[in-house]
């Protein structure tokens, strides 16, 4: 398990961190999200020991992370580099000798890699002659060649084309799987949602949310019951009569919005509920005024979960 | 395992990691065209070079065109035309030697003086004689100090001694045994070879001046790489900075002393299969004392150069930043020459203090003789300093190399402020 502690970082005069605390345990992957500058990169990079912090620490399984651990976690940065003019199974493999495998371990890893990664280019190609997306993939092959326990990718998706976004995911599922814990930072808000068991959000240097989605949806506070039917009386439960059905409930509704995305002929509501405990007492209301066709809490997308963590004062 | 034997087996994956990023260095350099091409450029000139003094000499005319003017027999004591034509043939003509050297003369008589003096005028004829009516006529020549002109003389006045040998009385056998009298002897002592071995010393102190700032730039090119293609990050996650650079260095330091040692086996190997040059022991001892200094000499630049290189990010600048190395070793390279075959104090004071002592120990030394005392000062004061600036740009380095974007200052990199995240 990995844990970021109390993390704090200032570039002179600005402050990049302030306080950060979160972890990625293993197996699981954990989406790290904030706008460009909320300090992502820099928790990465004092993670992989390319920048010291000011305070706090890492920990790896409990224990501050030395330079052996820290040369078996895979690591892709924000800014991409490898080698322009080195051929890319040579490069690949040299990258995991680096890491400390062995010759012909790291030569057949980094031919699996760049195989599996789909790399569309011959293993003696220079990296320079591959489009953008290759050298993605061939940077993501450095990242996995050595079997790491953790990897902490920067923006991994960013320049795939949506094929190289579908490997790229099935990597991450399929690493998990294996036990590996990954953190990977990105702005694409509906792959975390896909892909992380767990999400951390950062803003200004500041950690303002992490847990998995539902608990991140709880945190919300504002979850909406989504309530749609199709009344048995045409006046039973019509809008017009300011959702009669509803005070019949005794729940206590704070507000009430229609929504009218069902079929013609239906209602629908989304309500926000004062205790949601008091969801099935709406359920039994909705039942006596007419069919209920959905019923249910609504899932807020993450981008706004986002939106709203980062605006909360 | 003990605690002592853990300890040394972590220091050999240490330098296993050093080993594998100066191969890296090696065979990325060797896979590139471009490097191969510069390097095979580098030591066909010093062939060329070890074989131009074979044209030179060889070239120095040994091989002369004369003329003689035809004209009716003169007064007495005047050698006729035939008769100095027939001189020069039998001295020189054929195939005689001189010091040596071989020697050809070819004879070509002419109609009129008017035209003697045109052909030596354009360069057709060495020299020619025009037999005068009643003095000894006169040789015309566009360089009075010629062979040529020297060979025509002794003629015409051999010819006139025998003329007056014959006027005395003698007869032919006594002139004969009077012109050729028994010829000293020639005995070759060898010369201290000087000059020989002054060029062999300009020859190092331009082949180790050229080397040594080709090869930094290369260190210099190679450290702004990495930063300029953010690959360094990648690298320095796995492994620690001293082992970048102490293989970056190892590895394009093997290439600079691979090569020179190639140059100078090829450079010794064809002058002495061309015999271009006799070769003296000091030149091989010239060559071993080059290429010890220029391991040290180099140690001492390229980290210097690999400190100043970490401080910037783009490959526009490496030049400028290189540029307070590069002067060090022009200066060097300039006092490298003013040490060759030079006995004073400042010779002695500029091939033992380092770093300019990389160029100039091995001019002076291949020039001419050196104390010992001196020699071992000065590898020993190159080695200290070298080893000392290791360890000052290995400072540098591990503070700026991850620094992106704006150059670092050299006092903030000395610091350890411009990351200090490594260790």
């Amino acid at each position: 398990m990995l844990e970021f502690r109390q993390l704090r970082k200032s570039y002179g005069t600005v402050t990049a961190l302030q306080g950060v605390s979160f972890d990625v345990g293993d197996g699981e992957v954990v989406g790290f999200v904030g706008a460009n500058g909320a300090g992502k990169s820099t928790a990465m990079r004092i993670a992989m020991g390319v920048l010291a912090a000011d305070d706090g620490d890492v920990r790896w399984n409990g224990r501050p992370i030395g330079f052996g651990t820290r040369r078996q976690f895979g690591y892709m940065p924000e800014q991409r580099g490898l080698y322009p003019k080195m051929r890319i199974a040579e490069q690949v493999a040299y990258l995991g000798q680096l890491r400390g495998m062995s010759a012909s371990d790291a030569q057949a890893a980094a031919h699996r890699w760049l195989k599996r990664l789909q790399v569309a280019a011959e293993p003696d190609a220079l990296l320079q002659n591959l489009s953008l997306g290759n050298q993605q993939r061939v940077q993501l092959a450095a990242a996995l060649v050595h079997e790491p326990g953790l990897l902490i990718l920067d923006e991994p998706f960013s320049g795939l084309d949506p094929i190289g976004v579908d490997t790229m995911s099935e990597v991450l599922r399929e690493r998990a799987a294996a036990g590996v814990a990954v953190l990977f930072s990105s702005h694409q808000l509906e792959l975390v949602e896909q892909l992380c068991q767990r999400v951390t959000i950062i803003t200004g240097g500041r950690l303002v949310a992490t847990g998995t989605l539902a608990q991140l949806r709880a945190q919300a506070g504002r979850a909406l019951l989504e309530v749609h039917l199709a009344p048995s009386t045409p006046d039973g439960a019509s809008p017009g009569s300011g959702g009669g059905w509803l005070s019949g409930t005794g729940a206590q509704v704070e507000s009430a919005q229609p929504v009218d995305d069902g079929p013609p002929g239906t209602i629908g509501y989304a309500l926000r509920l004062e205790d949601p405990q008091q969801d099935q007492a709406v359920l039994a209301a909705a039942a006596r005024a007419g069919r209920v066709l959905h019923f249910g809490w609504q899932r807020l997308p993450l981008a706004q979960l986002y939106r709203d963590a980062v605006a909360a004062p | 395992m003990t605690a002592r034997e853990r300890v040394r087996a972590g220091r050999g994956e240490q330098w296993a990691t050093v080993r594998l990023v100066a191969r890296r260095e090696v065979v990325s350099r060797l896979q590139q065209r471009g490097y191969r091409i510069g390097a095979l450029v580098f030591i066909a000139v010093i062939a060329v070079v070890a074989i131009l003094p074979k044209f030179i000499h060889s070239s120095s005319g040994s091989s002369y065109d004369v003329g003689v003017v035809r004209t009716a027999a003169g007064a007495s004591g005047v050698p006729s035309a035939d008769q100095v034509a027939q001189t020069l043939r039998a001295t020189g003509g054929g195939t005689g030697t001189d010091q040596g050297q071989d020697i050809t003369v070819h004879v070509r008589m002419l109609d009129s003086a008017a035209q003697a003096r045109a052909d030596v005028r354009d360069g057709s004829l060495d020299a020619a004689y025009v037999p005068g009516e009643a003095a000894a006529g006169q040789v015309l020549t566009s360089d009075p100090a010629s062979k040529a002109a020297l060979l025509m003389q002794s003629a015409v006045r051999a010819l006139q001694v025998q003329d007056a040998l014959g006027a005395a009385g003698l007869s032919p056998e006594q002139i004969a045994a009077a012109l050729n009298p028994e010829p000293t002897a020639l005995t070759d002592v060898g010369s201290s070879d000087a000059s020989l071995r002054k060029g062999i010393a300009t020859i190092a102190n331009v082949v180790l001046f050229a080397q040594l700032l080709t090869f930094i730039s290369w260190v210099g090119m190679g450290v702004v790489e990495e930063k300029t293609s953010r690959v360094v990050e990648l690298v320095l996650s796995a492994i620690r900075p001293w082992q970048l650079l102490a293989g970056k260095l190892i590895g394009i330091g093997a290439l600079a002393i691979g090569q020179l040692a190639v140059a100078g086996i090829v450079g010794l190997a064809v002058a002495r299969a061309s015999g271009s040059v006799e070769l003296p022991t000091a030149a091989y001892w010239a060559v071993v004392i080059s290429f010890v200094w220029f391991i040290f000499g180099f140690a001492f630049f390229a980290s210097l150069a690999a400190a100043a290189a970490s401080l910037v990010s783009r490959q526009e600048e490496v030049s400028g930043v290189l540029m307070p190395v590069s002067a060090v070793l022009m200066i060097s390279y300039g006092l490298g020459f003013a040490a060759i075959g030079s006995t004073g104090t400042l010779a002695d004071v500029v091939s033992v203090v380092p770093p300019v002592s990389a160029l100039t120990m091995p001019s002076r030394a291949a020039a001419g003789e050196v104390p010992w005392w001196q020699i071992g000062l000065s590898l020993g004061l190159l080695v200290v300093s070298a080893i000392a600036v290791l360890f000052v740009a290995g400072r540098i380095y591990r503070a700026a190399v991850l620094h992106a974007g704006s150059r670092v200052s050299l006092r903030a990199a000395w610091r350890g402020e411009a990351v200090a995240a490594v260790r």
